[in-house]
């Protein structure tokens, strides 16, 4: 670069900050709430029928959208001159654009879906305004998947393992994500995630979505979002997939009304992809939501994966506090001073170019081998972290048996190589080993944590 | 060599102007990936357009005049027809967004420019920027401008890299793309930016 060159930089450089420095951006919160705004007015003005008419069965579709668009014509402005313009008025409210955008989905449901669905998004736009001001959240319950799985994988061949989340909306998102074996925290700032098991961590200004944004109850650690979206984007969800949506009342046992409303979830995959039912939005599930029938408020939520061999309980929320304050050090973890720390980046080797030239499955073996060689620094080239003492321990002097060929899964960035290996104590073990290619490296890595969480029998 | 970039540039333009008219009308036509696409690419410079325009304002009044402005925009989307960029157009609603607010508030002091943005090209061939002129209000508006129409990846890169000073590999993680590949992007950028800026300014100041 010359001096001429240097000097532009440098000039582009100084005009970039002073035209788009961060004062003259929206904040995280401010972003969020332009967005659930948008949304709102966006839903009552073009959203909905258009969505509704996409879904619709064709056969049904040119008299349903004829009476739709009479019915949307003749009484829209009446509605959206009361409860979604009243709605909307409030749009600094924290979620009530959310709720708004519900109002506007059940408007279209009412008119074009039999009643009992009607009813059933009726009563989760009435949950969803009635959580629209939350301060906090806390949400309690079980999950069967591995203790330090990825918090939105779902194992239903595992036992329940308590998953926990603390959510402060205001006055900044702060957020706290807990699993026996795995720890999350939003601090406002920057994200920490500690394996406490493995003694692995993950920090850093990363986004907070990045972990969590695959399903229904992860959207709510979504900085912009809170319950209210959460119930909202499930309606919408159903609406837009067209989903089966059911609603009964009942009885508690102190005599209270509830209304529960059921939603049978597609996952729409294919039959075979071996990511299937291993995260809730790769799964075909019957979620369960049980509302109070005077406040709105959501009380419990079940998940049923849906399988041939008969439903199977994988996730029950059973515990829902509103509005609690939480004590700031909620939101911060202390690692210990020995952890191994994930790395965003992989380092360029000498020799980058042989590993980089290698297959999924040349890659694979070299990495199993050297675990089985003990040579630790020869299979760290394999991953984006140390390997810890646990590691080392158990894997070490293991045997190669066999390497398959590798294959890919849907909405998988990488490779899944099969493999064979046995252990010194033993114990065989038949698994796929997650590779991903570094960008910058081009090198294969151990995605797929079967050789960091220490637990092959949830693989 | 100059005229083949000017057709080059004007082609561009045109076709980016195309493609914005079709994501507009897939937001009218309830695409929701299109609305979230819409606002990612241009609530940022939105924003930094009135907070520019509002000089001095709290930043209460400039969400609240960006709100009103996203609104509107929405609102009036079907009236969009390409005859200039969505940015553009989004400005013009804007400033009749900020004039309505500067009313309301009894303001009405709005810095003018002192240079005229379409200069600064030339400026910045002759040496170091001044800071006066950094700092101008009509040269940050230009600034805004030229990176609202940049297309999302170009922006997303200079923004973090010079305005946030994130290292090349931070970029690269931000983009999901390869060191080299951001490189590129970067390299892209920086030249799309200095023809823009080049170019006449669609904004009216």
């Amino acid at each position: 670069m010359n001096d001429k060159e240097i000097r532009d930089e440098e000039n582009l450089a100084r005009l970039i900050r002073a035209g788009f420095n961060r004062a003259a951006r929206p904040d995280t919160s401010a972003r969020g709430r332009g967005l659930r705004h948008l949304k709102g007015e966006w839903l009552a003005a073009y959203g909905s029928a258009a969505r509704l008419e996409e879904q619709l069965d064709p056969r049904n579709q040119a008299s349903v959208k004829m009476s739709s668009t009479r019915a949307h014509q003749e009484q829209t402005p009446y509605e959206r001159n009361t409860l979604i313009s009243k709605l909307s008025q409030h749009r600094w409210g924290f979620g009530l654009s959310a709720a708004a955008g519900a109002a506007a989905i059940v408007l279209v449901v009412l008119l074009a879906f039999p009643k009992a669905q009607a009813t059933a998004a009726e009563v989760m736009t009435k949950g969803a305004q009635a959580v629209a001001r939350l301060t906090s959240i806390h949400l309690r319950g079980q999950l069967r998947a591995g203790p330090v799985a990825n918090f939105d994988s779902i194992d239903p061949d595992a036992g329940f393992c308590t998953i926990e989340l603390w959510k402060q909306f205001e006055p900044e998102p702060k957020w706290r994500y807990e699993k026996p074996g795995r720890v999350a925290v939003w601090d406002g700032q920057s994200f920490v995630m500690f394996l406490n098991t493995a003694n692995i961590a993950a920090k850093g200004p990363m986004g907070p979505r990045n972990p969590f944004n695959k399903d229904w109850l992860h959207q709510i650690a979504n900085p912009t979002a809170n319950l209210s979206n959460t119930i909202t984007n499930e309606l919408n969800n159903a609406i837009a997939k067209g989903w089966k949506l059911s609603h009964e009342t009942g009885r508690a046992d102190d005599g209270r009304l509830k209304d529960v409303v059921t939603i049978e979830a597609k996952s729409g995959r294919p039959d075979n992809d071996y990511l299937n039912n291993r995260f809730f939005d790769a799964a075909d599930t019957r979620r369960i939501y049980v509302f109070d029938d005077q406040s709105g408020l959501l009380e419990s939520v079940k998940i049923y994966l849906q399988a041939a061999a008969g439903d199977k309980l994988i996730f029950e929320l059973d515990q829902i506090d509103y509005n609690q304050s939480f004590n700031p050090s909620l939101f911060q973890i202390e690692l210990p001073p020995d952890v191994s720390l994930f790395q965003n980046e992989m380092q360029k080797l000498p020799d980058n170019e042989k590993y980089a030239s290698m297959t999924a499955e040349q890659a694979a073996r070299a990495y199993i081998e050297a675990l089985g060689r003990q040579d630790w620094t020869e299979a760290e080239k394999f991953r984006r972290m140390t390997i810890d003492d646990r590691t080392k321990k158990t894997f070490g002097g293991l045997e190669l048996v066999s390497i398959g060929e590798s294959f890919t899964a849907k909405d998988y960035p990488g490779r899944f190589v099969p493999y064979v290996i046995k252990l010194r104590s033993g114990e065989m073990i038949t698994n796929n080993l997650g590779f991903k290619k570094d960008g910058r490296t081009d090198r294969w890595w151990d995605d797929s944590g079967c050789f960091v969480n220490l637990n092959p029998t949830s693989h | 060599m100059t005229a083949v970039i000017q057709n080059w540039e004007t082609q561009r333009m045109t076709s980016e102007t195309a493609d914005e008219l079709a994501l507009a009308r897939c937001v009218t036509s309830g695409d929701e990936d299109a609305l979230n696409a819409l606002y990612e690419r241009y609530a940022d410079p939105l924003f930094a357009f009135i907070y520019h325009r509002l000089e001095g304002a709290r930043p209460e009044e400039t969400e609240e005049v960006w709100q009103d402005t996203l609104s509107a925009a929405l609102r009036s989307l079907p009236t969009y027809r390409g005859q200039s960029r969505f940015f553009t157009w989004l400005c013009s609603i804007a400033r009749h967004k900020i004039a309505d607010h500067s009313r309301r508030q009894s303001r009405t002091t709005l810095n003018l420019s002192l240079v005229p943005p379409e200069d600064l090209i030339n400026l910045m061939d002759n040496g170091p920027l001044p800071d006066e002129i950094v700092r101008q209000q009509s040269t940050c508006l230009r600034v805004v401008e030229v990176l609202g129409q940049l297309p999302l990846d170009y922006r997303t890169a200079l923004v973090a890299r010079y305005a946030d000073g994130q290292s090349v590999d931070n970029v690269a993680q931000l983009l999901g793309k390869s060191y080299k590949a951001t490189e590129s992007v970067l390299s892209r950028a920086r030249e799309a930016f200095r023809l823009a800026l080049a170019g006449q300014p669609e904004v009216v100041l």
